[in-house]
């Protein structure tokens, strides 16, 4: 019996599409705002845990503090400036430091930055090739696998940086006499390194350097603008490519140990050798001239404070949508019962057990509500698909809405439950209506 | 289907029914039956008791007192549920507003109806009845698209759909001009017939009167069988 019971529910449904739709829509759009909470709180710490990658403390510019955190792990900030090779070769030789990482960064391609590091870096991140192999020379790059796919770039495409973080090319100074070499693509690891163009630090100097006259590379830029052409196989580039790798054709700097006159770069990752360095160290560095050292972990987590009044404004604006959602529902279900008394009245007097005529009205909760649900969460999926496309650090975040996660079956089961509370009360009134108003005539 | 006979057999048997709407008796009727097969109507002017004799007989309504007996079964021995099933496998309504469901088709209307009743759907018979009732290319139409008297053949088409074993109708012609009220009420007698149904008619329409041999005529606070 019960089939027939939901077919004549979905009928119940259509024959009021705009009532329906409503009702759903409001439901909808609460759902949708609890799922991006969600997706936020979820994916926010287990990115940045991820992100934080084991790094003790970043070491930069005297500013502030956030921002060198921002800058240098999560790369959605500009810089706070540069530090002296010089500085950061002798925190590389400290005792307390177990690893240091350097950072030049400043530059960019197409909205993702170029970092200028060492091989280090990717061990500290636990990245994996998926294409190709680390840098060995000056001006190439390795590139994590969303710029790879975003941009459509493989191995052996030639790109000018510029400097800045812009996802247009017009907006940034490009370094046209410095183009970069993709030599290898980093496997998809759901971390920051997904998003960025890793060299090393040499090329990142290279870049910054004031070009000669006629050192301006313009194969390389006509190649950037024809890269799905592929123009870059032809026999002749082929040619003029290695004529302008030879010219940069020399053994990369080991930054330990070499000359650091004049030398600088923006920020260091440093990981204790021991627990008192954390006593120690920031303070040490701390009160040097010029630098600062941030605790990722201290400024993460005053970040965490400083947005969880927006989250729980979100959450309060959540409830009370949900809350509004549910009255609908309960309002619509009232409305249309009180539309269905003869409906009903008739189905009793045809046989319909109280029970079926009960479970009825459930059903129709249950639909409007499950729809709700699907829809406020593919909703905000799809919302945060497109959102991430035009702001980036929410792709940082890893909220790009592709991942779908376990709360997420618990927000469904919960809008159900919505929609079940909702229509109780209807229902109940339903389950009371006396056929006998059908033979006492009139509608 | 042969047409339904007439045999000795009670289907429904009344005995020392009254009911009352507070301190106002409205329904007495010492002894009354109905034998299966039979075509009866129920006259009576308005407050004679006709809707509340029906609701009492279809078990919608309790008496105030008396006895009921349908099919050989108590009806006041039976509960809710097993009522609500027994209803819907040997009864059959015609309302004097049709009471299509709204939201359904005209022949998703059958089907909650058989479906209710707890029966496989009956594609042959469904479909003579639309070719009977003339509402073959209306099958798929929504009842708010009838017409009033579209709509009353569809409610006499839902209330043969089960082949029930009694019939109730209250009313049928109330609303319909002479044509179509002489045309619903051969309807009803043929379909009966050939759903093999007993038929009870309520009525105040005199219209109805010739199509039936046998009548029980309610008067205001007493019971008169003519």
């Amino acid at each position: 019996m019960m089939p027939f019971l939901l077919k004549l529910t979905w009928a119940n449904l259509l024959i009021r599409p705009l009532a329906s739709w409503l009702t759903v829509a409001t439901l909808a759009a609460a759902v949708a705002l609890i799922s991006i909470l969600l997706q936020f709180s979820a994916h926010t710490s287990e990115r940045l845990e991820r992100d934080l990658a084991g790094v003790d403390l970043v070491v930069g510019a005297k500013g502030s503090p956030l921002q060198l955190i921002l800058s240098s792990l999560l790369h959605i900030d500009v810089p706070t400036g540069n530090i002296p090779l010089s500085d950061a070769q002798r925190i590389m030789r400290d005792p307390l430091t177990k690893a240091a990482v350097p950072l030049a960064l400043g530059d960019s391609f197409r909205g993702f930055r170029i970092v200028g590091t060492n091989p280090d870096f990717l061990e500290l991140y636990g990245a994996e090739m998926s294409e190709g192999s680390v840098w060995t020379e000056p001006q190439q790059v390795v590139i994590g696998a969303q710029v790879a796919k975003q941009l459509g770039m493989n191995r052996g495409q030639r790109f000018f940086g510029g400097h800045g973080l812009s996802f247009s090319d017009a907006d940034l100074a490009q370094h046209e006499h410095a183009a970069y070499e993709v030599v290898g693509i980093l496997a998809p690891s759901a971390s920051i390194m997904d998003r960025l163009i890793i060299t090393s630090v040499d090329s990142v100097w290279h870049a910054h350097e004031e070009p000669e006259a006629d050192s301006v590379d313009h194969d390389a830029h006509e190649d950037d603008e024809h890269h799905d052409e592929d123009e870059h196989h032809d026999e002749d580039e082929h040619h003029d490519e290695d004529e302008h790798h030879d010219e940069h054709q020399h053994a990369l700097s080991d930054l330990l140990t070499m000359d650091a006159e004049g030398k600088a770069v923006t920020a260091l990752l440093v990981q204790y050798s021991t627990p008192i360095a954390a006593v120690r160290m920031p303070k040490a560095i701390n009160n040097q001239p010029g630098l600062q050292a941030a605790s990722p972990a201290l400024e993460i987590t005053r970040l965490f404070n400083l947005s969880a009044g927006l989250m729980d404004a979100g959450k309060i604006l959540a409830v009370i949508m949900t809350v509004i959602g549910g009255l609908s529902i309960f309002v619509a279900v009232s409305n249309a019962a009180v539309h269905k008394t003869y409906d009903i009245a008739l189905l009793r007097a045809m046989g319909a057990k109280p029970r079926d005529v009960f479970l009825q009205q459930i059903c129709e909760g249950v639909i409007v509500s499950s729809f709700a649900g699907l829809l406020g969460i593919g909703l905000a999926h799809g919302l945060l698909m497109v959102a991430a496309n035009v702001y980036a650090p929410l792709a940082v975040f890893g909220l790009d809405g592709s991942e779908f996660f376990a709360a997420e079956s618990y927000l469904l089961g919960g809008t159900v439950l919505v929609g079940i509370v909702a229509v109780i009360w209807p229902a109940l009134n339903s389950y009371k209506v006396d056929p006998m108003v059908l033979l006492k005539g009139g509608r | 289907m042969a047409p339904s006979v007439m045999t000795d057999a009670p289907l429904l048997k009344v005995t020392g029914l009254r009911h009352s709407y507070g301190e106002r008796q409205v329904l007495s009727i010492d002894a009354w039956q109905l034998l299966a097969g039979e075509h009866q109507v129920l006259l009576g002017p308005s407050g004679s008791g006709k809707t509340t004799l029906l609701g009492i007989l279809s078990g919608l309504l309790s008496p105030t007192d008396g006895a009921i007996e349908i099919l050989g079964t108590a009806a006041d021995k039976m509960a809710v549920g097993d009522l609500s099933s027994f209803r819907a496998r040997n009864f059959g309504f015609v309302f004097q507003d049709h009471h299509l469901v709204s939201s359904l088709s005209v022949e998703d209307n059958l089907r909650l109806t058989r479906h209710l009743a707890g029966l496989p759907e009956d594609r042959d018979w469904e479909n003579q009845l639309f070719d009977r009732l003339g509402l073959s290319k209306l099958r798929a139409s929504k009842p708010a698209s009838l017409s009033h008297g579209e709509a009353q053949r569809a409610a006499i088409a839902r209330a043969a759909v089960t082949r029930p074993k009694l019939i109730l109708a209250d009313e049928p012609t109330s609303a319909l001009d002479d044509e179509n009220a002489h045309n619903v009420m051969e309807l009803l007698k043929d379909l009966s017939d050939e759903a093999g149904s007993t038929m009870l008619v309520a009525s105040h329409d005199s219209r109805v009167k010739p199509f039936f041999e046998h009548t029980l005529t309610l008067h205001k606070h007493e019971e008169r069988n003519s």
